[in-house]
């Protein structure tokens, strides 16, 4: 027998306020880590993990269980056998092999290879060839032909959850977080010394985070009447599920197990007022009648319908069966029945407790004030029922009530009703058909004042003498509730459903009932649960749909679940690139045969807008969790994918999200990069789908870098502020250079030339790309207007010797640019020569070398020389 | 345990090894036909075929996604002795096969395995292989284009130091054994990375016949040199099989890391090990209150032994379930109880099931 678990106090006790049915707000002791552990799973050996892990488990830290060592390859069949055969095995289809031809597959030297899906539980498998005698040759097959199970990989889940299942699960989600809310808040109510935090913390003298709760003792009355309206609600959810009409018998009577644990957990640990004082007799019969009706009301109808009903073989069982589950009136109606009995004495005495039983005090009456009142009237009662039986019997012993004895059987039904009546406890033991009927009953007729304290002991006093079935777990789990084996009740939910486990262990988490074992355990039960149903939550098909559920059942799972919340919520997959989903542009057209092309197109641009807004999603539940490090990879790696695609625009949103000014910076050198290889046209087109603050604010924010002293004490922020710098630059370069172009093809040659001299004065322009603008200010030198001063030429002609100087010692770093845009430029210039002469010749490879750069160079200085000239002379000229 | 797809990736032979991306959407297949093939998940759930390339000149034998910080890369190993590196074509290139970034040599052996090494933005990407001449060998790639890959020392794992011995003897290093035939025939290489970045670059490795899992401490750079951290090395009691699969467990934040191993006898070993701590993170019954200073172990689980060959053991991403195949053609998921031992949770086999079986029968 597993020791009693401590923390619950019989009503003698002084010390109610340790009670788990009583809440009061006195600081419930908790156990020390040092003493003796009181956990235990209701195995008789807490030392053997073995026994208690069930059928299939298989292994504990020790070796070798006497298994004898058995040479290689000679052992016929696994040591674990036995136990594989409980375990539910799943045949992948198309079969790869029958039962017979096992061995023939065997010896052909295939076997099975599995991979893991690191999201929804999912298992590849396939089959492939065994390792060959020398593992540095590829292994072959007996026969080289391949089967059809050969050429498959499998797939499958750990878990599959039905509708109604993933119904429950989804709605009992924002239940469950709403409860997590009100208990915080609570928390933070009763201790306002600590409510800045959202969740409540408190650190214990080894600097470990530990739970606020422990040190606030059970909620107050308010927040488990919160509580309880919660637990209404999940109730409301699983009586919902399983009245619905196309749910499967197999799972309404789960969802009704479920309902009848978690509704009894209701009665018992979240009280209507909170405190858990009151008599708790007519709640729980209550249930008892909700979870197995009785007694039948067809049968009632039958034995009334008689011409003397108490001829009825059932008649007086189904009275006692009436006044045990406390249908006082309808047993009194069926007593009155008696009255046209022919027999005097017996229509008397039927009167006699038809009249009492009618008027049998109950305390679910309203017109009880208080409780005393109650017990006061139900103690008044008994006395004159008393009283007036004695006057009936008149003195007479038992079984001489009646003076003809050939009707002592009656009076031994009689005595049975009477008995009942009075509450005498054995007769009610004796009457009941299980344990439950009996706990129902007790409140009621034997201990009218039965409290929630009581509970415990009337329950030790019932299985007694009516065990509980132990092959019935729900009744297992009723039982340990009623006898608050909080730990056995738990265990038990585990085995029979996961969301009652969780939620249920949760429930009672707050309530403080859940003992400590911290040292045969690392992580409190009630986290382990919720772990648990994660798991489920993750390894399902349907996963995708539960990312967000997921996320606040981590939340809300201790460290274990604060840890896996990182790794859950980086494994969302977001597909923000075009023609992402695995075909490309072409194949989706192809396969739709042409005739839908606007229909992909379309198709393609929902499938963004959702992943956008599963973006958004992320980034909130990231902003919620704080996961700020987290959302940064993410954003990273989003980043980093819309880059590789040539995605600019959203590349650039998301870098900003991840604070990532490298990855801002490289967008800039690739859509320079676009521009040399591809010419304006793209560059402009990449440049407007970037963000258009990022583009407006850059200057401003480069300004203000340019401007802030470098501070020589302060060391720490420089990295960061100059990575900042650099990408500022950048797309301040960018822009700069959009609006050179745009000047140039508007005609607004003069500013055109303005800005290009900008770009290469201000030092924001990349050195690779000096070359280039040089080249690029060849024919607005040529214009036949003189567009740039005598000053600017001169600073012009000073870049230009640091191009040259430079590039003689490094000229792929300065001239690799210059050539492919000659490249690009020489090209485009062909193709129109050849378009004009309408030549079909063999389209000659232009390659522009390091020697044509350096002529251009050399251009460049003619074209500047020659303009420098003009400039002058145009200065001499002025008439100013 | 219920079936929810199936995929025909229309090798021309049988498949070698099948890897998921970082987010199960994307499945890369290899072959014994010297191919690999990338799919990509449907939102209907379907596997789409992306792209298919001749990768090697002959069987490919595994691969590796890297984890997407370092951007769409996989890693493909073969009996041709070679790891190559590919990465995901751009928009731009049309013909949507992976770009070959590099042909990674050295080996002197058929390379059994390869795999990317953790996520560690703002660092290089790191790729470790190993091959038949029980030699492993990292590479990184500090070049942006992925096409500049340096190999690290190569580590012999036979005759790496023992944790905390002195410096290695270098004439034992520098003449390695040849593998024999009989270490072909029935010895097995196999790696695994710690998923954590926080204790450096860390692999579990075993090589040959050895039935001792090595964990090894990367150097950061090329100038120094390797160090075993801790052996696990199997009790007296259990099987002395040589190893034929590896898995170290993400481990989520734990304090504590899983190792599983698959032995050629069928044993399966689940080694929980402890980093060094920090004072705070060492278990309760630490009393003295010392910083630990090296890595301890001790396995916890060991079962199996005398079954069929065991093909290979992988842990889910949060480390809490582990899949194993062995030779009988049987696919197992177990998971620890709340007491801490290992629950067999569900099996798979390629085999008919029982009652079509009957119906066939009579």
């Amino acid at each position: 027998m597993a020791p009693a678990p401590t923390g619950f106090s019989f009503s003698s006790a002084p010390a109610a306020a340790g009670s788990p049915f009583t809440f009061s707000s006195t600081k419930q002791p908790t156990q020390s880590s040092s003493g003796p552990s009181t956990f235990s799973f209701g195995s008789s050996n807490t030392d053997s993990p073995r026994a208690e892990a069930g059928r299939s488990a298989i292994a504990q830290a020790s070796h070798s269980n006497g298994d004898s060592v058995q040479a290689d390859g000679l052992a016929p069949s696994h040591g674990d056998q036995v136990n594989d055969e409980d375990v539910e095995v799943c045949y992948l289809q198309p079969a790869a092999y029958s039962r017979e031809e096992k061995k023939k597959w065997k010896a052909s030297g295939r076997t099975i290879g599995a991979a893991v899906s690191p999201v929804g539980g999912e298992v590849a498998s396939w089959v492939m060839k065994k390792a060959s005698g020398n593992q540095n040759e590829a292994p072959t097959l007996a026969t080289s032909e391949m089967d059809l199970s050969d050429r498959t990989i499998f797939f499958s889940s750990l878990n599959s959850l039905p509708d109604p299942i993933i119904q429950l699960y989804t709605e009992s989600h924002l239940l469950f977080t709403s409860l997590q809310q009100i208990v915080a808040e609570s928390y933070s109510r009763r201790l306002p010394s600590l409510s800045n935090e959202r969740m409540v913390g408190a650190w214990d003298k080894r600097g470990n985070l530990i739970g606020g709760a422990g040190l606030l003792g059970p909620p107050d009355a308010e927040t488990v009447m919160h509580m309880r309206r919660l637990a209404d609600l999940y109730l409301d959810q699983l009586g919902e599920l399983r009245a619905g009409v196309d749910v499967e018998l197999e799972l309404k009577a789960q969802f009704t197990t479920s309902y009848n644990i978690l509704n009894l957990a209701e009665v018992l640990y979240l009280p209507v007022d909170g405190k858990g004082e009151g008599l708790v007799g007519e709640e729980l019969l209550d249930w008892v009648n909700d979870v197995d009706p009785a007694p039948d009301n067809s049968q009632g109808n039958e034995i009334m319908s008689t011409k003397n009903p108490w001829d009825h073989p059932s008649f007086w069982p189904y009275i006692s069966r009436c006044i045990l589950r406390g249908f006082h009136l309808p047993a009194a109606s069926f007593l009155r029945s008696l009255s046209s009995h022919a027999y005097a004495p017996i229509s008397k005495l039927a009167a006699l407790l038809a009249q009492h039983l009618s008027i049998f005090p109950r305390s679910s009456d309203q017109r009880w004030r208080v409780d005393l009142e109650f017990l006061q009237a139900h103690k008044v009662w008994l006395a004159k029922f008393r009283a007036e039986l004695a006057n009936f019997t008149g003195g007479r012993p038992r079984g001489k009530w009646f003076e003809d004895p050939e009707l002592a059987s009656w009076e031994s039904d009689f005595r049975t009703v009477v008995e009942l009546m009075e509450g005498k406890p054995s007769r009610v033991l004796e009457e009941v058909a299980d344990w439950r009927e009996a706990l129902g009953a007790w409140g009621v007729l034997v201990d009218v004042d039965m409290r929630r304290d009581h509970l415990p002991e009337v329950m030790s006093i019932i299985v007694d003498k009516i065990p509980v079935d132990s092959t019935l777990p729900e009744d297992v789990i009723q039982s340990a509730l009623c006898s608050a084996d909080i730990i056995k009740a738990l265990m038990g939910s585990y085995d029979l459903d996961i969301w009652l486990a969780a939620h249920l262990g949760d429930l009672l988490d707050k309530l403080e009932l859940i003992p400590d074992d911290e040292q045969r355990f690392e992580i409190p039960l009630r986290d382990y649960f919720l772990l648990e149903y994660t798991e489920v939550l993750q390894n399902n098909p349907k996963h995708a749909a539960f990312w967000r559920v997921v996320c606040d059942y981590l939340n809300s799972a201790g460290q274990e679940g604060r840890n896996r919340l990182g790794s859950h919520i980086m494994h969302i997959a977001i597909n923000l690139e075009r023609g992402s989903k695995g075909k490309s542009k072409e194949s989706m057209i192809a396969a739709d045969d042409g005739m839908d092309v606007e229909g992909a197109v379309l198709r393609e641009g929902k499938e963004i807008e959702e992943a956008v807004r599963l973006l958004d999603d992320v980034r909130a539940a990231c902003g919620e969790y704080r996961l700020d490090e987290e959302f940064k990879t993410i954003s990273q790696i989003l980043a980093g994918r819309l880059i590789r695609k040539g995605e600019y625009g959203m590349a650039a949103s998301m870098s900003m999200m991840a604070g990532d000014g490298w990855a801002l910076s490289r967008i800039a050198e690739n859509i320079l990069e676009a521009y040399i290889i591809d010419g304006d046209a793209e560059l402009l087109r990449l440049v407007d789908t970037l963000p258009p603050t990022l583009l407006a604010e850059a200057p401003t924010a480069l300004a203000e870098l340019q401007q802030i002293v470098p501070d020589p004490y302060a060391s720490t922020d420089i990295p960061s502020s100059s990575a900042l710098s650099i990408f500022a630059s950048r797309l301040t370069f960018l822009s700069e250079f959009r609006d050179y172009l745009l000047f140039l093809a508007q005609g607004a040659r003069d500013r055109a030339a303005a800005k290009l001299v900008g770009l290469l004065t201000s030092g924001i322009a990349p050195v690779g790309f000096w070359a280039v603008l040089l080249v690029e200010s060849v024919t607005l030198l040529e214009d036949s207007e003189i567009l740039f001063t005598s000053n600017e030429t001169f600073e012009l002609m000073r870049i230009l010797e640091e191009v040259k100087s430079n590039a003689s010692f490094a000229p792929a770093d300065y001239l690799s640019q210059l050539i492919q845009y000659l490249d690009r430029s020489q090209a485009a210039k062909s193709q129109q020569q050849q378009q004009q002469q309408q030549v079909k010749s063999t389209t000659s490879k232009v390659t522009t070398t390091t020697e044509d750069a350096w002529k251009k160079i050399d251009e460049v200085r003619l074209a500047l020389a020659r303009n420098l000239a003009r400039a002058l002379v145009i200065g001499f000229d002025n008439p100013f | 345990m219920l079936q929810t797809n199936l995929l025909a990736p229309g090798h021309a032979d049988l498949v070698t090894h099948v890897t998921y991306d970082f987010y199960g959407e994307r499945l890369a297949t290899c072959s014994a036909d010297q191919r690999i093939k990338v799919f990509h998940k449907s939102p209907e759930g379907t596997w789409d075929q992306e792209s298919e390339w001749k990768a090697h000149d002959a069987p490919v034998l595994h691969l590796s996604f890297a984890h997407p910080v370092h951007g769409s890369l996989l890693a493909s190993s073969s009996h041709d002795r070679s790891i190559r590196i590919w990465e995901e074509p751009s928009g731009r290139e049309r013909d949507g096969r992976w770009t070959e970034r590099a042909v990674l040599t050295g080996a002197k052996g058929s390379v059994r395995q390869v795999e990317f090494g953790p996520a560690d933005s703002g660092s290089e990407p790191r790729v470790a292989a190993i091959s038949t001449d029980s030699y492993l060998r990292v590479y990184s790639s500090a070049d942006p284009s992925l096409s500049d890959w340096s190999l690290l020392q190569p580590i012999h794992i036979p005759s790496i130091p023992a944790p905390g011995s002195s410096v290695d003897d270098a004439s034992s290093a520098e003449i390695p054994i040849p593998t024999s035939s009989t270490e072909l025939a029935t010895g097995g290489w196999g790696l695994s990375w710690c998923k954590e970045r926080w204790w450096g670059s860390v692999i579990a490795a075993f090589a040959g016949t050895s039935p001792i899992v090595k964990i090894i401490s990367l150097p950061l750079d090329t100038s120094s040199s390797p160090s075993s951290l801790f052996y696990l090395t199997p009790g007296q009691s259990s099987s002395n099989a040589p190893l034929t699969s590896v898995s170290w467990a993400p481990n989520c934040g734990r304090a504590y890391h899983l190792i599983a191993t698959g032995s050629r006898d069928g044993t399966v070993r689940i080694w929980r090990i402890e980093p060094p701590g920090e004072k705070l993170r060492v278990g309760y019954g630490d009393e003295d209150g010392e910083v630990r200073q090296a890595w301890r172990g001790q396995c916890v689980a060991d079962f199996g032994k005398g079954g069929a060959r065991i093909g290979m053991v992988d842990w889910n991403a949060t480390g809490t379930t582990l899949t194993t195949t062995d030779d009988e053609g049987v696919v197992r998921i177990y998971k620890p109880t709340y007491a801490r031992s290992w629950k067999l949770l569900g099996q798979m086999t390629a085999e008919e099931p029982p009652n079509e079986e009957e119906t066939n029968g009579h």
